[in-house]
């Protein structure tokens, strides 16, 4: 195992890095834009709330992989475009990051008691200010171990992009077995790694988890 | 300063129909009062709407101008993500003209006052019910309301955090806040309360001054929720019926240490004499054994009343209350302890036992001695 690791060690940190881009482009779009919308939707234009619905009612029905291969191979085909598969990956999973994450803040802000925003406003605190101020900052730490759990899953995700040849670990790591035909190795390789980022990452959120509920439940 | 005409707020749920249903009402500047009633009469729903929580069906609120009103609940609602200065600064710092500087001196300076300042950077998770209460009471102060409102602040605590809060109430009706308070606890209301607005299913059933409202009441549904109500106040007893009443003089005059006083405001004299029955003779006897002292104010006096004055002054002080001047009637302060008493056919005692009630029911007594002649 430690052989192939110092002998492909440049194509395995090639396909890291790749898989790190994909994942960072996702959280990038979905976290930022899945709070804008969760919180319009919930606290400012109901419809939005509703599209979140839907959204989330299409993520839940339609698999990963089906989702991707639509939007490589009949959409594209359809409007007579041609995606790069990374960006084709990015837009699948970065609208299953988005609508994840509105869905998780719509539905925290529902449970968020409502005695928080009332105390806002009867010390004569703005909509906004009582959003910006109270909600959010609450909200972010409620949310945080399940929004880490989420940006896991999708780094879980990512292994599917192989299958539409994005060159990210798993690619890589198929590619030099197909070199040197040595599975074990190399897909133990795959086993460690993915046992070494999320072991201390589950124990974190864990942790979170616990702290969390004691302060803000 | 505060005012509420017709007021109408209807709940629809699946059972019942809930709120308030033409309350009419108003507060002058520097006034508590305490809102009572059995659960479902309308309560909160009345401070929410004051607090403009909730928007009326029916009906005006209106509050003078510049007056905020400020609204505290019995969940605490303090900011779990803000330490405890940070949850009394947040909002004046957003709405007020004043330095940060200066907000976070006014802040500590409550803190100080009230004895929390060794908590200012405790995160709310780090605090107890009670001191949860009053950092939440303080968070209100800090925002300059001229009116607070409170709902069931002491719902969630034992009797020794109510009695914090107690002094908590009774510094701020000092300084001249005009206070609405929604509260079960009985001696609570009985403490801090100028006025009684009394609400059953929805609308205003009695609206009285305090102390008449708990030792003068007429209505027997309201007499019947006091008795009941104070069943379950530890600080409060009840002794119902001719033996217990007897029983309850006898043993007072048996416990008080000799040479003590007994401050006495009652309408006319000699009015439970006749409830004493036979054990009247040893009673007097034994008071006047002990050299126990009657202070009395009332608007006339008994013919026992007058002889006892005849016959050992210096045990038997009284006053004469002009008509002019109201009495509620029918309370007596023994060190500690305050005892209102109802003479009917079932004669009743309430005892409150409890230092802060007994010192403002004395307050009260001394005000309407110095008024008597």
């Amino acid at each position: 195992m430690i052989q192939v690791l110092i002998e492909y060690h440049n194509l395995l940190l090639e396909g890291f890095s790749v898989t790190l881009k994909l994942l960072g482009s996702i959280i990038l779009i979905g976290v930022p834009l899945g709070t804008l919308l969760g919180v319009i939707g919930n606290r400012y234009v109901s419809e939005v709330g509703n599209i979140i619905k839907i959204g989330r009612f299409f993520t839940k029905v339609i698999p990963v992989l089906v989702l991707l291969f639509w939007l490589h191979y009949p959409l594209q085909g359809l409007l007579g475009i041609v995606i790069n598969p990374f960006w084709t990956t990015v837009i699948a999973l970065g609208f299953i990051n988005t609508i994840a994450t509105a869905h998780l803040v719509t539905a925290e802000l529902e449970l968020l008691p409502k005695s928080y925003r009332e105390a806002g406003i009867t010390l004569g605190m703005s909509k906004n200010q009582i959003i910006r101020k109270i909600e959010l900052p609450i909200l972010s730490r409620r949310i945080l171990p399940q929004l880490l759990l989420n940006q896991a899953a999708m780094l879980e995700y990512t292994l599917f992009a192989s299958l539409i040849s994005v060159q990210e670990l798993f690619r890589t790591a198929q590619t030099i077995n197909a070199m040197v035909y040595k599975p074990v190795e190399i897909y133990s390789i795959l086993v460690f790694f993915f046992f070494l980022i999320l072991t201390p990452f589950h124990l974190f959120v864990s942790k979170l988890q616990k702290k969390y509920f004691t302060e803000y439940a | 300063m505060l005012k509420l005409i017709n007021a109408t707020k209807k709940y629809i749920d699946i059972e019942d129909v809930r709120g308030i249903s033409k309350v009419s009402f108003s507060a002058s500047r520097g006034e508590v009062v305490c809102v009572l009633g059995k659960s479902g009469s309308g309560k909160s729903t009345l401070l929410r709407v004051l607090a403009g929580l909730e928007t009326l069906d029916k009906g005006s609120v209106s509050i003078n101008k510049n007056c905020l009103a400020t609204y505290v609940s019995q969940n605490y609602t303090l900011w779990p993500h803000l330490t405890v200065i940070e949850n009394l600064t947040l909002a004046p710092k957003l709405k007020s003209k004043n330095s940060h500087k200066t907000i976070l001196k006014e802040a500590s300076t409550l803190l100080y006052r009230f004895g929390l300042e060794n908590y200012a950077n405790n995160y709310p998770s780090e605090l107890s019910g009670g001191q949860k209460q009053r950092v939440a009471i303080l968070r209100a102060v800090m925002a300059k309301p001229k009116i607070l409102l409170f709902d069931e602040i002491t719902s969630a605590l034992d009797p020794e955090l109510t009695k914090s809060l107690l002094d908590l109430i009774r510094a701020l009706a000092k300084d001249g806040y005009t206070m609405i308070i929604v509260t079960h606890h009985m001696s609570f209301a009985m403490f801090v309360a100028d006025r009684i607005l009394f609400l059953k299913d929805g609308t205003v059933l009695q609206d009285e001054k305090a102390i008449k409202f708990f030792t003068a009441q007429k209505n027997p549904e309201i007499k019947s929720f006091i008795l009941d109500i104070t069943k379950r106040d530890e600080s409060i007893e009840v002794f119902k019926g001719r033996e217990q009443f007897q029983a309850y003089h006898i043993g007072l005059i048996k416990r008080l240490p000799k040479d003590s006083t007994i401050y006495v405001a009652g309408a006319v004299g000699d009015s439970w004499i006749q409830p004493m029955g036979e054990f009247y003779k040893y009673y007097e006897e034994m008071r006047i054994k002990k050299r126990i002292t009657w202070k009395m104010v009332t608007y006339s006096q008994g013919k026992t009343d007058r002889r006892l004055v005849k016959e050992f002054p210096q045990l038997n002080q009284f006053r004469r209350l002009p008509r002019t001047i109201q009495n509620p009637a029918n309370y007596c302060v023994t060190e500690d302890t305050v005892i209102t008493q109802i003479f009917e056919d079932e004669p009743t005692i309430i005892q409150i036992k409890n230092q802060h009630i007994a010192d403002a029911y004395m307050r009260f007594f001394e005000e309407l001695w110095n008024s008597g002649k």
